[in-house]
């Protein structure tokens, strides 16, 4: 049987919803055996300096590599990067460019309030992705 | 953690997609698989003209029917819930998945919902947003 998924991309944020995201990604990795690619975006000011992001991508790297070495304890084949840009618009970009088969993205669960008023990164990519999504609700 | 998968099918031409992908899933996660079909009905009705809904429920048991064959097919087992609802069944399937303790919704990002200008259906977009549990948004 062909494998179900080959490459999976996941975007984290380093909020307290990542732990959840992490553990869903892990588990699929491990039962399709499919790789993992943490990404987190910096949210790049348009005034922001080559100089800057290279420093907020830096600083910022941990978050991902955090995910990687978890996944890799775990024997999942997993990487890890940092990308700069619009959160959503870099990461559906990206799976798109890249040819990921799957997006796992973490949501805030219910919070219809809150959407309504501001959108979230997973709304946006939910939206507007090319590959299917797995959408994991978290309740923090 | 035992899945329990709830697959939403409304017999549009993205079902046979959704099907198998839910036959897969399945077979790599394990645990159980349900299929839903909720029958939307109108929601104003007027006195005067009683509303005969039973040749909406009629296709949407032949809707299961055919998912069902297709499950079959396939070599797996899926239970079956057919619900009647006025409005959009984003809502039904969500009060379902949250009722009966479903870890996993399976649907597809279009549906039946066929304006170019949708990223994303309706019921696609309700289940997404209130679902208890996580969901995978499918892409043709």
């Amino acid at each position: 049987m062909n494998k179900m998924f080959q490459r999976a991309l996941v975007p984290v944020d380093g909020s307290r919803y990542m732990s959840g995201v992490l553990a869903h990604a892990i588990a699929i990795a491990k039962k399709t055996d499919c790789s993992l690619t943490f990404v987190y975006v910096v949210n790049a000011e348009p005034t922001a300096t080559a100089l800057e992001l290279e420093k907020q991508k830096q600083t910022t790297m941990m978050i991902p590599e955090e995910c990687r070495k978890k996944a890799a304890a775990e024997d999942v084949s997993a990487s890890s990067r940092v990308e700069a840009g619009s959160p959503a618009e870099t990461i559906v970009e990206m799976a798109a460019r890249e040819r990921f088969d799957l997006i796992i993205i973490g949501s805030r669960g219910r919070s219809r309030l809150r959407t309504l008023l501001v959108g979230s990164v997973a709304d946006e990519v939910m939206e507007q992705a090319s590959c299917p999504v797995l959408l994991v609700k978290s309740r923090g | 953690m035992v899945e329990k998968i709830l697959v939403a099918v409304d017999g549009s031409e993205t079902m046979e997609r959704t099907v198998e992908f839910a036959c897969d899933l399945v077979k790599v996660l394990g645990g159980s698989l349900t299929l839903i079909h909720v029958v939307s009905v109108p929601g104003m009705i007027n006195p005067n003209m009683p509303f005969d809904s039973a040749p909406l429920v009629q296709a949407g048991e032949m809707i299961l029917q055919t998912a069902q064959k297709q499950v079959e097919q396939n070599g797996s087992k899926a239970e079956e819930i057919l619900e009647v609802d006025f409005g959009n069944s984003g809502h039904r399937i969500v009060a379902i998945a949250q009722e009966r303790d479903f870890t996993l919704i399976v649907m597809h990002a279009r549906g039946r919902s066929k304006s170019a200008a949708l990223l994303l259906g309706s019921v696609c977009h309700t289940v997404a947003h209130d679902a208890p549990c996580s969901v995978f948004i499918l892409r043709p």
